[in-house]
């Protein structure tokens, strides 16, 4: 019954593709590659290539993966010399019979395709993250932060970051510096200090203005080419630079005041004679 | 001094290098095709040794690149995930060197400029 | 638990990535070659306040063939590393890399719109390269 399925599943089938894995047992520091044939059908990602071995060719297989449609950033992977998220990755689009993946570079392997992220984390966590104000949250100022589409555009693209930790794999200088930020921690310094309702920006500067901080980058571009969101770190971690020397070199600080507007008890827009919502059909 | 200084300061001076090193290497490297005469012939090094233009621009050109060099050796060296020790022996080592190389060189020029050779 | 840090050799090679990369750590090799030349440059270029004898004697020392075509090496290092420079300059204070906005598939990034620039830089080191060639080697003295 179950192979029947199997056949079925692959009818459309295109060709068998072999899956060079790299395996690690979690212990000592012995690793091998280990290949695997995959059939494989139209549209299929690495992914799942790698859900089929551990379905039926190797259940001690490990890897991280979640959402399968790129949002939830677990499946950052080595794959054929590039690094990308799998679940991203078609296998035809890769134009090639032998598929080579390995675990994610920079990062210590826990077992075969698991990175440790902890590093990324400390270092997004160390230029906090979230909008710090002065002059109190917008429950204590009782109103609401205006921002117009310019100031929303100057930072927008950097929110797409799902801390896959891709650009950290791809950085030329994490490879020798661990300590150095990364494009992930930069980037997010820069997006929170822009952001018109933030005033952490003379905080986040004492973290990132430092020997192995923000000017350790020298403009590789990796990070930007390898991101799967289209994130564009190096663009994000050129203006903090400028931002920087501008405030240290001439004195020209990064101020925000959003303008804030008094919360309104009844909104202008609603509109009257609405019907009223039908009855509960569950309790 | 803060990072941020220093590396304002690496970027400045590789844009006053790129106008400096430019006229240099012209004047060094160009000589032939712009009939300048043989740039390396004692004549015409004494008569830079001797014009004061000359004399300034070498020591703006030393000054510049022995520090746009050695901030770069340092942020290279800096790279190589050493400890906050570590970095402070690079940042002295630099500093040395860079203070023998700007003495040096700047003794070299001046006494050139000064003395009556022939 | 492996480390797994690419080291070194990741500084030029992390994978496939765009020729930006690789003008990267050209930068990198480029500016260590000129900065161990300045030194042995002042050390050569000092013998001159000794008068002419001690400059031509050390002069003559130095024209040697294969000095000569480190020279000329050097030269390509000076070019590649000023033009490259100055394409990272314009970047570090945001000229010519764009300006964030609303990312569509498929993104453009920073690099990209750069690279237009990037090959008219190398294409100008290759034309300034043959200039020095010809002046290096063809011209008579």
């Amino acid at each position: 019954m179950a192979e029947k399925n199997l056949e079925s599943k692959f009818e459309r089938h295109i060709k068998d593709v072999t899956f060079k894995i790299l395996r690690y047992s979690g212990e000592g520091d012995s690793t091998k590659f280990e290949e695997f044939k995959v059939p494989v059908i139209g549209g299929m990602t690495v992914l799942e290539g790698l859900i089929y071995i551990k379905e039926n060719l190797d259940s001690t297989l490990s890897w991280r993966a979640s959402c399968r449609m790129g949002i939830c950033g677990s499946c950052g992977m080595f794959i054929n010399n590039f690094p990308m998220l799998a679940c991203q990755t078609q296998i035809m689009d890769l134009k090639s019979d032998v598929i080579e993946i390995k675990p994610m570079p920079n990062y210590p392997i826990i077992k075969d395709l698991v990175p440790n992220l902890d590093k990324l984390i400390e270092k997004h966590k160390s230029i906090k993250p979230y909008t710090l104000r002065k002059e109190g949250t917008p429950e204590e100022i009782e109103g609401e932060f205006c921002q117009s589409v310019e100031e929303l555009e100057r930072y927008e693209e950097f929110t797409f970051c799902i801390k896959c930790g891709i650009c950290l794999a791809a950085c030329p200088t994490v490879a020798t510096a661990e300590e150095f930020l990364g494009p992930q921690a930069l980037t997010q310094a820069y997006r929170y200090s822009v952001d018109t309702r933030d005033q952490g920006y003379e905080e986040r500067k004492e973290v990132v203005d430092n020997p192995l901080g923000v000017f350790r980058c020298h403009f590789a571009g990796s990070c930007s080419e390898a991101c799967p969101k289209g994130v564009d770190p190096a663009l994000a971690i050129q203006l903090l630079k400028k931002t920087i020397v501008k405030d240290s070199v001439f004195g020209k600080k990064l101020e925000n005041n959003a303008k804030v507007l008094p919360i309104t008890q009844e909104n202008p827009k609603k509109k009257e004679n609405i019907k009223p919502a039908p009855p509960k059909s569950v309790e | 001094m803060k990072e941020s200084k220093l590396w304002s300061l690496h970027i400045f001076s590789g844009a006053i290098l790129l106008i400096l090193l430019g006229i240099h290497m012209v004047i060094m490297h160009f000589d032939k095709i712009l009939n300048l005469g043989d740039s390396l012939a004692w004549k015409s090094v004494l008569s830079r040794m001797q014009s004061t233009s000359h004399t300034v621009i070498y020591l703006l050109l030393l000054l510049f690149a022995v520090y746009h060099g050695l901030y770069g050796v340092r942020s290279l060296i800096f790279e190589l995930n050493l400890s906050k020790k570590g970095r402070s022996v690079v940042s002295f080592i630099v500093v040395v060197v860079g203070l023998v190389a700007l003495i040096y060189g700047g003794y070299a020029i001046i006494a050139g400029h000064m003395a009556k050779l022939s | 638990m492996i480390k797994n840090l690419l080291g070194i050799k990741g500084w030029a090679f992390a994978g496939k990535f765009s020729l930006q990369r690789y003008a990267y750590i050209l930068q990198r090799i480029t500016g260590l070659g000129i900065i161990l030349y300045l030194l042995m440059h002042l050390y050569v270029t000092g013998f001159k306040i000794k008068g002419q004898e001690a400059w031509n004697s050390i002069m003559q020392t130095v024209h040697h063939p294969i000095l000569h075509f480190f020279e000329f090496l050097l030269f390509i290092c000076v070019i590649y590393h000023a033009l490259n420079g100055f394409r990272l300059i314009l970047a570090e204070f945001g000229i010519g890399i764009g300006k964030p906005g609303r990312q569509v598939y498929p993104y453009t990034t920073s690099v990209d719109r750069q690279k237009g620039f990037f090959f008219f830089l190398m294409f100008l080191v290759l034309i300034i390269v043959l200039v020095g060639a010809a002046d290096f080697y063809l011209l008579p003295k």
